[in-house]
């Protein structure tokens, strides 16, 4: 039972904390945002296993975090309300080449990673060339040329 | 609300929810606020070891320290700095004891017994002077544990809050 606590609260926390800090575009994920995501995963490893490092322990506490996850996107499936509270949802950038500045500011996104989504996209130069750029759910801005 | 943030009409089939969007961007920023807040008490001690934690009892030439915050099997130290006693004997409560384990007791050569719901250590001196004794307990149960201690039969209240 315990193991399951422990597996449940460190999930729900980090749903929780990433929910809060808010999605931004992948393009500005940096290399120490991923330094800072294995020392995120060394801290909670103490915490999940405690001082047990037998494989059993290893390998409930798996099952419990991806039965977790399962029941999660099932949840997400079935409630739509919870899919927008927990992934959130997407947001335009741009309207026929008009930066919506307000929501960029908001979203956290500058001009210059929407140009380079439509450069890598569509190797399109000018964002007078961009219908609409869309902030994905996931974090990817994706680009709809004129 | 946010009114500068833009509302537009477009073409695209998409679920934008822009009044979630700003109910979320504003909740986000509350409980940004929030995680401040928390760094900045863990940086005073909430979380142990720190300003808010750090109590210090003195009474009669005795001096306690100890941590009021402790975190779940993380050794802390309930130092004692008595003066001008021949023999120092202390009597912790076996329900205090409940929720730690005794690691180690510095100096060693103490005589120990079980008496009346008290664990006791004695500790001889050649000659009256100033003397330290340190506890390392190991907290092994969670949640908020009040207990006195007697020291040559004087109380020192002690309370913790161990987190999980």
């Amino acid at each position: 039972m315990e193991l399951i606590l422990r597996g449940a609260t460190i999930y729900l926390f980090l749903l929780l904390l990433f929910r809060i800090l808010g999605k931004h575009s992948l393009s500005e994920t940096t290399t120490f945002d991923f330094v800072l995501l294995l020392i995120v995963g060394e801290a909670t490893q103490q915490a999940l296993l405690g001082n047990d490092f037998s494989m059993t322990n290893a390998l409930v506490l798996i099952t419990v975090l991806m039965g977790i996850d399962m029941l999660f996107v099932k949840l997400k499936g079935k409630y739509k309300k919870l899919d927008r509270l927990l992934e959130g949802t997407p947001l335009i950038l741009v309207d026929h080449g008009k930066p919506l500045r307000g929501r960029m500011k908001e979203a956290k996104v500058d001009a210059e990673d929407i140009l380079e989504a439509a450069r890598l996209s569509h190797g399109l130069e000018q964002m007078n060339q961009i219908k609409y750029a869309v902030l994905e759910r996931d974090g990817q801005i994706s680009i709809i040329p004129s | 609300m946010r009114t500068d943030v833009e509302r537009i009409k477009h073409s695209i089939e998409l679920e934008e929810k822009l009044d979630y969007q700003l109910k979320g961007w504003m909740i986000q920023k509350v409980c940004r606020a929030g995680v401040g807040i928390i760094v900045l008490l863990t940086a005073f001690g909430l979380f142990g070891n720190g300003l808010l934690s750090r109590k210090k009892i003195e009474k009669n030439g005795t001096s306690l320290q100890y941590e009021r915050f402790l975190r779940y099997e993380k050794e802390v130290d309930i130092c004692w700095t008595i003066t001008g006693q021949e023999e120092i004997q202390f009597l912790i409560p076996l329900r205090y004891l409940d929720h730690f384990k005794i690691e180690k007791v510095i100096p060693e050569g103490y005589e120990t017994a079980i008496t009346n719901g008290y664990l006791s250590y004695t500790f001889k001196m050649d000659k009256p002077g100033v003397a330290s004794v340190h506890f390392f307990l190991n907290p092994q149960k969670t949640g908020n544990v009040e207990s006195e201690w007697l020291l040559n039969k004087q109380i020192f209240q002690l309370r913790h809050f161990i987190y999980p």
